[in-house]
């Protein structure tokens, strides 16, 4: 973790100006009071293109305070370019202290996971959303989809969903997978893998989705009912691996696909950086690192620099 | 009446010390607040405001308002010191018509009309409705309630002084209209506890 730094001079705290943050909070305020029910905000341009995080980085900016640690991951991971620069931005523009464990972190921002360590009351977690419209796909007009959900009309996802088992013999969907939202709103949960479905329902942490390109804000407090659209007799599966993490051997973990050469050889890791150093720090080894060093014991965690110049 | 005397009559009184820190602050706390139903959030309020605004009220709508939301106060509250604080603090209109308020003020929650004077929103968009900010006498004594809904694990109860005395039947009709509906916020002394539209709320003595 790093310790909290005076904020670069000549920047709003957190970037955005204060009415900015105002009509922000007041869409965050609303979107709370309404679970799953995308709330409009007069959404900003961000020092970064649509597609990078501009709806989450602007409800985090208008989160945060002096005192919190933020923590951000791309996919899972503490050390990819987005990550790293959403870290660096704040870092500058708001001092705030950084981390890259979860345990830590009172915000974190997010692209498309949800960490594997199970979040705790008191945290907050932002999603980075491209498309928050879950029937988007099936009616393209906005229109027609925002009356589809004032009636709670979604008898359209059902037949996407049951055209899924009779083509494929099962929901093929496996990310942005749809959820219902305390019985009521159909919700995008965001591009993540249907693998984090199940840690939305009834999470203690607050969930916060910010949609910059598209201007939607959405929410589900601490304690909500969240659950994945399936039918009695084919009903939501979360993805399995069958084997373990490469490098710390967990089998709990959602797992990327690494290419190794061009023999067709690959390998499974973590995706989430956090909970894979933590393992080999605590001494879990998966069957590479025990192979390339057959001695060793826990590894150190990577440095990651946290203050761009 | 020359300009300086128009200046002279009402003085206005100091708002936040510092306006970033503080309105994120109270904003982190009525977030918490709103998103776990009847448990108490501690709010810095603003002890310059005029007298009789209360001071986390004060806090609570200079965070929130602008000129961008309409803003609706009790008879109590509609004076010419607190008109003049909020016009130069916030920059809100203010509205006789509780129906097109974003914000209303209620000083005196025993008298407050019927929620369904203010902003509903519509089907399609219900996050237009009415956000009520209530003052209360306190927490932990007074009416007690028992809650439930998104925010909440099981079940919470909680205390209120100075609510109306029929608050429970009027929070049961107002989640009937669900996903419309207004949401509250009771501020009291030195906190606030949130109820939102979608809280189950029953009444146990």
């Amino acid at each position: 973790m790093t310790a909290p730094i005076a904020p670069t001079q000549g920047y709003a705290f957190a970037y955005l100006d204060e009415q900015t943050k105002r009509m922000i909070r007041r869409a965050i305020l609303k979107a709370v009071a309404i679970p799953g029910h995308q709330v409009p905000f007069a959404s900003r341009d961000m020092p970064m293109p649509y597609g990078w995080g501009t709806g989450g980085i602007q409800v985090t900016a208008a989160i945060l305070g002096p005192s919190d640690v933020l923590k951000v991951i791309d996919q899972g991971a503490d050390d990819t370019t987005n990550a790293v620069s959403i870290r660096a931005f704040f870092r500058k523009t708001a001092g705030v202290a950084t981390t890259t464990r979860t345990a830590e972190a009172t915000v974190i921002q997010t692209r498309h996971r949800i960490p594997e360590t199970p979040l705790r009351a008191g945290q907050t977690l932002v999603y980075q959303v491209p498309i928050p419209e879950p029937l988007r796909f099936l009616e393209p007009r906005e229109t027609e989809t925002r009356v589809m959900h004032a009636l709670a009309d979604y008898g359209l996802m059902h037949v996407k969903l049951y055209e899924d088992i009779a083509e494929h013999g099962h929901i093929a969907k496996t990310y942005a997978y749809p959820v219902r939202v305390e019985g009521r709103y159909v919700m995008d949960p965001s591009p993540i893998p249907k693998f984090d479905n199940p840690k939305m329902h009834m999470s203690p942490a607050l969930q916060l989705f910010g949609a910059g390109r598209e201007k939607r804000i959405y929410a589900l407090p601490p304690f909500t009912k969240v659950e994945s659209l399936d039918f009695d007799d084919h009903p939501f599966e979360p993805t399995r691996f069958d084997a373990p993490c490469a490098l710390c051997g967990a089998t709990d973990g959602y797992l990327d696909e690494v290419v190794t050469d061009d023999r067709g050889g690959r390998m499974f890791v973590c995706s989430d950086t956090d909970h894979c150093e933590t393992r080999r720090e605590a001494g879990h080894r998966g069957a590479l690192l025990a192979a390339e060093d057959p001695a060793g014991g826990a590894t150190a965690r990577p440095e990651i620099a946290e203050d761009l110049p | 009446m020359s300009p300086a005397s128009a200046f002279a009559a009402v003085e206005i009184a100091p708002g936040f010390r510092d306006p970033v820190l503080e309105s994120q602050a109270t904003f982190r706390a009525v977030l918490d607040a709103l998103a776990e139903p009847g448990r108490e959030r501690d709010v810095f309020g603003i002890d310059a405001a005029p007298a009789p605004l209360p001071p986390v009220m004060a806090a609570v709508i200079a965070m929130l308002a602008d000129f961008e939301t309409p803003v609706w106060r009790d008879d109590g509250l509609a004076r010419a010191e607190i008109d003049a604080w909020l016009a130069f603090h916030t920059g809100a209109p203010l509205v006789a018509d509780p129906a097109a308020a974003a914000f209303a003020l209620v000083g005196d929650a025993t008298r407050m009309p019927s929620f369904a004077a203010f902003g509903q929103g519509t089907d399609v968009d219900p996050s237009t409705s009415t956000t009520l900010i209530l003052a209360v006498d306190g927490f932990g004594a007074g009416r007690r309630f028992r809650l439930a809904g998104p925010g909440i694990a099981a079940s919470r109860d909680f205390a209120v002084g100075g609510a109306p005395a029929d608050l429970a039947r009027r929070l049961g009709e107002n989640r009937a209209l669900c996903p419309r509906g207004v949401d509250l916020i009771l501020a009291g002394p030195t906190s606030v506890v949130g109820l939102p539209r979608t809280t189950r709320i029953e009444e146990i003595g």
